[in-house]
């Protein structure tokens, strides 16, 4: 389910890239949100389980979880216009977000 | 002593969980491969390299590399590796939702007029604004009135699934009723508000 509405959103943003839709954009985002939070739920249920290997890896499983979703959250705020909140989703502290808390960390 | 059947269970989960992963890394690529392509278009066009394509699809570079290949690659990545350190299947988020649609529903059915409020307000507050955002709260509250429907028919049809809330059900069957006249009387208000806009 999370792999469908990535990798949807991702093709609308390609699409986007040449036509571009304030409405699917927002959509796309949405998708991507949800698909991002499925894939946040999964893995922060499998941290909290203490069993088998690596419990150190716990904490940084969750907090991958947790700014997966925060960076998600910032693409919604920056791609739906009725919300008004201008936030640059490619400045240098979301892209240190993105790869140093998620990336990194899973 | 694991049985056979055991065996083939845990190798279909692996191999589900492989194909996954390896789904992830494969769009992954695709997304990379085509957002470093158009890094280096992009690279070659501030060059001074005169391009025979449109600048127009550039706009899309950055989300592709960030949104299209880090997302998916990492995703796939702990999507396999996360539940073999724990030895522990994903939780599949459809049916537990699947499972739980009953209780939500019920919980739709005991407000009804709480939820007939707010869209009241809503409808107030989305006059005159644009199309897609009347869209998106047509499908929102077009969901809010088909749950309890839904839950109604679930109810009637399948009592059994009630489980623990069977005693309860000659108080269900009057918020159901109640719940498809409030369907009905909010198909009014949305027939309102549409002729309205066009």
């Amino acid at each position: 389910m999370s792999d469908i509405l990535v990798t949807f959103t991702d093709v609308c943003f390609i699409i986007l890239g040449y036509l571009f839709s304030y409405f699917l954009m927002a959509l796309a985002s949405f998708f991507f949100l949800i698909g991002v939070g499925v894939f946040a739920v999964q893995t922060s249920k499998l941290a909290f389980i203490n069993k088998g290997g690596f419990h150190q890896t716990n904490p940084l499983i969750v907090e991958a979880s947790l700014s997966s979703l925060l960076s998600c959250i910032i693409l919604v705020f920056a791609n739906y216009a009725g919300l008004r909140v201008h936030v640059d989703i490619f400045s240098q502290s979301s892209i240190y977000l993105v790869l140093l808390s998620f990336a990194y960390l899973q | 002593m694991p049985s056979s059947h055991d065996s083939q269970s845990v190798t279909t989960v692996h191999n589900h969980d492989r194909n996954l992963a390896l789904l992830f890394v494969a769009t992954g690529a695709i997304f990379g491969i085509y957002g470093s392509g158009l890094g280096s278009l992009m690279l070659a066009s501030l060059s001074g390299f005169r391009l025979p394509l449109q600048e127009i699809g550039f706009a899309s570079h950055p989300y592709a590399q960030i949104y299209g290949f880090i997302f998916e690659f990492i995703m796939g990545v702990a999507y396999i590796l996360v539940p073999r350190f724990k030895g522990e299947r994903l939780t599949d988020i459809l049916s537990s939702l699947k499972r739980r649609r009953f209780y939500f529903c019920f919980l739709l059915l005991l407000h009804p007029s709480r939820s007939e409020s707010v869209l009241q307000a809503s409808i107030l507050e989305f006059r005159g604004r644009s199309c897609p955002e009347r869209c998106l709260f047509r499908g929102i509250s077009a969901s809010l009135c088909t749950h309890p429907c839904l839950c109604a028919i679930r109810i009637y049809l399948y009592p059994k699934h009630l489980g623990v809330w069977r005693c309860s059900k000659p108080v269900m069957d009057r918020y159901c009723r109640g719940s498809i006249l409030h369907a009905f009387s909010l198909k009014d208000l949305f027939t309102g508000l549409s002729t309205e806009s066009s």
